[in-house]
């Protein structure tokens, strides 16, 4: 994207973020992606492996210091990043395969359908969305498997209301018209129509959901509904640096700066997707 | 405008019944049998009978929901699991708590969100509109427990500027009770007030552009004037939408901000809730909640409503 010139038009346009920060963002996230694959071959501490130095400062031995059991914080960041991108990536993946075809089957088939529907998703949104999470991770027992699950649902509402839009926007055009004039059916309309012209619009709402999955993921595990011990989460070691604040503040500093590191450079590569794939939004 | 907030009123009545069915569910749907759990230890099997009776639990689930709904709506939440006091009066002093810290993040977040996104939007490109996005990005990025733990190490631990944890109640003291609110109410700013910025940046620099505010300015008007009573008008109307967005934050914000700071709300009671599997304290505060949050979006709806004839048209129509 050009600069502008002068400072109102630079500001009249989709503010160009600048490409260095997008790449590092995107070196960032698959820095982290690796981390998270490779953890267990990776020549760390164990992440539940004790030593004798408690909460010790960060040194060459613990790049990050130690935790109130000795643990290498290093090697429960890397692990908490893993956790925190396997869960969020389960949320995301659920709430696509259901908020997509939901979406589909409202916008195509409208009538009932969409009616009753859209009333299942309104009711959806009528919880705010950390509450959601917290009621359905209450229902289903705290550990990793049903924190994906709720991030999933609670997803589903803003995914199915986003393809809905689209399919509308997209089922007016007259190709449809012509495909259901000459009588092809209703799925086949869906399947070769009309969902490879709506994935663009799921892509992006996928990836800005990544980013409040993460957020989501780690508050659950700071509220102790997440990840379950001894397998770290970055938010369950935040609700345990808690405790040390004034004795080890790095401690609660470096899973807070993976958190928000992540969440950054997810918002940033959402955006930049937005911009190139889905100009309308 | 009367039969503009009716019709809101009624268009809503769907969405809470519905709201209200999942949340019944949820409560059948958890491990554990209440009867049981009210029963104490080692109960025989009649006693837990004789409660199963008198809850209604051993009738037709529609049945239990009618009977569930009626008792909610009357006030009666139930008995707790775990100390059998009524739930309703466990919740009802909780309320307070949370609404001041909502209320008061809320404030927080518009005083911020309005001060950053009129300087940003009035100087787009600027070294400050860069400032401000940047800190916005930052704010949205960051947890807020982990922005209020930070907080706590800074102005609590280092500057002993605020209490780091607790409240102090209106009742003992004005100056203790603002301190005690100040850096929970940061918090909650800190993650909302960049919603609020970005949106009234961005509708400042459209309203700008519109025509009316370029004949303003062509006529001659000080440019005081022309942001006072032309584009600061125009650009309030989306930040109430950008409210109605962080209604939703805050409530949920305020669960994590409580336990941060050990603040004696609702969301502390939930999640206490939660440890304890007490589920009739977990379905009462969730149904005030989601009553408090549909009814502040109603209000946010009416607002608009207000500042905006156009929206009470169309609603006619």
């Amino acid at each position: 994207m050009a600069e502008a010139t002068n400072a109102d038009d630079y500001a009249t346009e989709i503010r160009p973020k600048a490409d260095w920060l997008l790449r590092l963002a995107c070196m960032f996230l698959l820095v982290c992606f690796l981390l998270a694959v490779f953890a267990h071959i990776l020549p760390l501490y164990g992440y539940s492996t004790m030593g004798p130095a408690r909460l010790a400062a960060p040194s060459s031995a613990h790049l990050f210091g130690t935790d109130q059991f000795g643990r290498d914080i290093l090697a429960r960041v890397v692990f908490g990043i893993r956790t925190s991108l396997w869960v969020a990536a389960i949320g995301v993946a659920t709430s696509t395969a259901i908020g997509m075809p939901m979406g589909l089957m409202a916008g195509l088939l409208g009538g009932a359908t969409e009616a009753v529907f859209m009333r299942i998703l309104d009711a959806l949104l009528a919880f705010p969305a950390l509450l959601l999470a917290i009621g359905i991770s209450a229902v289903l027992g705290s550990g990793a498997t049903s924190a994906a699950l709720a991030l999933g649902i609670v997803g589903v509402p803003q995914m199915a209301r986003i393809v809905r839009g689209a399919v509308l926007a997209e089922k007016s055009n007259q190709y449809v018209d012509a495909a259901r004039a000459i009588g092809v059916s209703n799925g086949m309309i869906m399947l070769r129509h009309i969902l490879p012209n709506v994935a663009a619009p799921a892509i992006v709402q996928a990836a800005l959901y990544f980013s409040v999955a993460i957020l989501t993921e780690a508050s659950l595990s700071f509220l102790g509904l997440g990840v379950q011990v001894p397998l770290p989460s970055l938010g369950s070691m935040l609700y345990e640096a808690r405790q040390f604040m004034s004795l080890a503040p790095w401690y609660a500093i470096v899973p807070g700066t993976a958190i928000t590191l992540l969440v950054l450079a997810m918002n940033m590569l959402a955006d930049a997707l937005r911009d190139r794939l889905d100009p309308i939004q | 405008m009367g039969p503009f907030v009716l019709r809101r009123l009624l268009d809503s009545l769907p969405v809470i019944l519905l709201a209200l069915m999942i949340i019944f569910a949820g409560l059948r749907l958890a491990p554990g049998d209440p009867a049981e759990m009210l029963a104490g230890p080692d109960p025989s099997s009649a006693t837990i009978a004789a409660i199963r009776e008198a809850m209604g639990l051993d009738r037709s689930i529609p049945a239990q929901f009618i009977l569930w709904l009626r008792a909610a709506l009357s006030g009666d939440l139930g008995l707790s699991l775990v100390n059998g006091l009524p739930v309703s009066e466990l919740v009802g002093d909780r309320i307070g708590p949370t609404v001041e810290l909502a209320i008061a993040g809320l404030f927080l977040s518009l005083v911020i969100g309005l001060t950053t996104g009129l300087a940003a939007g009035l100087r787009p490109g600027s070294l400050t509109d860069r400032l401000v996005s940047t800190f916005a990005s930052l704010g949205l990025a960051t947890p807020k427990f982990w922005s209020g733990i930070l907080l706590i190490i800074v102005f609590g631990l280092n500057m002993r500027w605020f209490p780091v944890a607790g409240r102090t109640g209106f009742s003992d003291g004005v100056f203790e009770a603002v301190r005690s609110l100040a850096l929970p109410a940061l918090t909650l700013a800190i993650g909302n007030a960049p919603i609020i910025a970005r949106f009234l940046r961005n509708s400042i620099i459209e309203a700008r552009k519109s025509d009316h505010v370029l004949t303003a300015m062509s006529k001659g008007l000080p440019m005081r004037l022309v942001v006072r009573d032309y584009v600061l008008r125009n650009s309030l109307i989306p930040v109430v939408t950008a409210a109605g967005i962080i209604l939703g934050n805050l409530v949920g914000g305020t669960a994590l901000v409580e336990i941060v700071f050990s603040w004696p709300g609702l969301g502390s009671l939930l999640i206490n809730a939660i440890g304890n599997r007490d589920y009739s304290v977990v379905q009462g505060v969730m149904v005030v909640v989601v009553a408090g949050f549909l009814l502040s979006s109603i209000l946010v709806d009416i607002l608009y409503g207000v500042l905006d004839p156009r929206i009470r048209q169309v609603n006619h129509g």
